[in-house]
């Protein structure tokens, strides 16, 4: 695997001279939404409790989708600068995309006023694709990117009690004062059966259920980008302020954190599936949109997510000054919004 | 029976729908939404697309129940019981005709303040439609 340094200045435009701009591009500003109605853990009485080990979860409303989402999201970033105008890239991620088959990127743009033509580019096979989305905005500022998610699955499945919903935009570009400087990142990709995966008749996620085997693909699979991107810009998992690791399992997330030397301190701020449910491709963004929250000038936070079949991506952060004048507020979302019966939830979603 | 909208009729008022483009009359400045070809207000033919703020408060509203809701909109009925739809004016006067979302229909009031959101309309041959509602804003 060759190191990705992503010495990219060619359209610096500001910065000029600045050393620390040449090792990557930087997040300006960043959103989250979070859908309004939550569902908590108990209310799976007839399942005789949640096998999820999360307190509760996030629904979107019956008129909300990823597209919905999305735009919600986007719309919650800082209006002043007129900078929809200039947006070069549009990356979108998602793995439940509403109409198959169709550019998700259309209805977005004509609702955020992005320029027609913008390098719409739409990630979305794993849950690997909110990272990988990334990727593409900070490789190519000024960027967007939009990651937003709400995997499905039958209500007879225990997966399905982990499911939530979410969604994160974030602007790209080159500041003075970021919120984050992306420093670097590391990819594994290599063929592996997948303990998980979407039904292609159902769109639905459908869980094997063979706990150790998903536990050691996926510490081969994060292991294999979280320790050599630290190790690669000389770091130790104690110099992390943050540290953001795929949330498909609550356990396995918080074996694999200690495994790779984070502690629970490290891991708190990110780690929003407690909350909001697992939001598939957007969980990690979620999660690193909640670090950032957390985060003060100077930290170094760690994003990584993973796809089944499989494959990783890890991101290092280094936090700007930028973050002192923005945030996306989820911890307050997940605060706020309204609690719905299990059986109200099971009509919304069409499931009854 | 609802009306049914046809495709090229939706595709004509995308704009509208997903960015709320208003026109803006070049004489005597009048906002109007949709955009006509000639100013309600002075009758003059030359204007220019603008983008509504989408901010305002509820000028007035009805309930639909579910027994009572169009075809289009029959599904969402079904699932989720009554809803609400107001007649919204917006900051620069303009006033919207629209569904509004996240609230309960009991706790909707004349004078509250809402904002515009896009959401899922319904869907039409397997089409999904978009455009906005309106929910209340907040801090105010």
């Amino acid at each position: 695997m060759s190191a990705n340094t992503d010495a990219d200045t060619t359209d610096a435009g500001t910065d000029a001279g600045s050393d620390v701009s040449a090792a990557g591009a930087d997040v300006v500003d960043y959103a989250a939404s979070l859908p309004p109605y939550r569902l908590p853990a108990d209310a799976y009485d007839a399942w005789n409790g949640s096998r999820a080990r999360i307190d509760e979860k996030r629904v979107p409303g019956f008129d909300e989708d990823v597209v919905t989402m999305g735009i919600e999201a986007a719309s919650r970033l800082d209006r002043d600068g007129d900078w929809h105008a200039a947006i070069e890239t549009l990356a979108l991620a998602s793995t439940s995309w509403p109409q198959p088959g169709t550019a998700a990127s259309g209805p977005l743009v004509t609702a955020l006023g992005l320029p027609t033509d913008v390098r719409a580019i739409e990630c979305g096979t794993s849950w690997r694709a909110g990272l990988e989305a990334l990727e593409l905005a900070v490789d190519g500022p000024p960027a967007l990117a939009v990651i937003a998610d709400h995997p499905t699955a039958d209500p007879a499945d225990d997966v399905e009690h982990l499911l939530g919903a979410g969604a994160v935009a974030v602007r790209t570009g080159r500041s003075d004062e970021p919120v984050a400087r992306r420093l670097d990142s590391r990819h594994y990709t290599s063929a592996h059966v997948p303990g998980r995966f979407v039904d292609p008749d159902g769109g639905r996620v459908v869980d094997l259920s063979i706990g150790q085997y998903d536990t050691d693909a996926y510490a081969e699979a994060v292991g294999g980008v979280v320790e050599p991107l630290l190790e690669a810009n000389g770091y130790e998992p104690s110099d992390v302020a943050h540290a953001v690791l795929p949330q498909e399992d609550v356990k396995i997330a918080w074996r694999a954190g200690s495994r790779l030397g984070f502690d629970a301190e490290q891991m708190r701020a990110g780690f929003v599936v407690n909350r909001a449910g697992f939001a598939g491709a957007a969980a990690s963004p979620l999660g690193m949109a909640a670090a950032f929250d957390a985060a003060s000038p100077g930290d170094l936070v760690v994003v990584a997510s993973y796809g089944h079949g499989h494959g990783a991506t890890a991101v290092l952060f280094e936090v700007g000054e930028g973050v002192e004048r923005t945030g996306a507020g989820v911890s307050d979302q997940l605060d706020g919004g309204h609690e719905l019966s299990y059986t109200d939830y099971l009509k919304q979603q069409g499931a009854i | 029976m609802g009306a049914h909208i046809s495709h090229p009729i939706y595709q004509q008022s995308m704009a509208q729908r997903l960015a709320l483009e208003a026109a803006v009359c070049t004489d005597c400045g009048d906002v109007t939404f949709p955009p006509r070809d000639s100013c309600p207000s002075c009758g003059a033919s030359d204007w220019e697309p603008t983008t509504l703020s989408g901010e305002g408060e509820v000028y007035s509203y009805t309930v639909i129940t579910p027994g009572g809701a169009p075809p289009e909109f029959a599904e969402q009925a079904k699932r989720t019981g009554e809803f609400a739809v107001a007649v919204v004016e917006l900051e620069e006067g303009v006033r919207i005709t629209a569904q509004l979302t996240n609230v309960d229909p009991p706790d909707v009031e004349v004078g509250m303040p809402v904002s515009s959101t896009i959401r899922r309309l319904y869907v039409e041959e397997g089409v999904v439609r978009y455009g906005f509602k309106f929910e209340p804003s907040e801090g105010d």
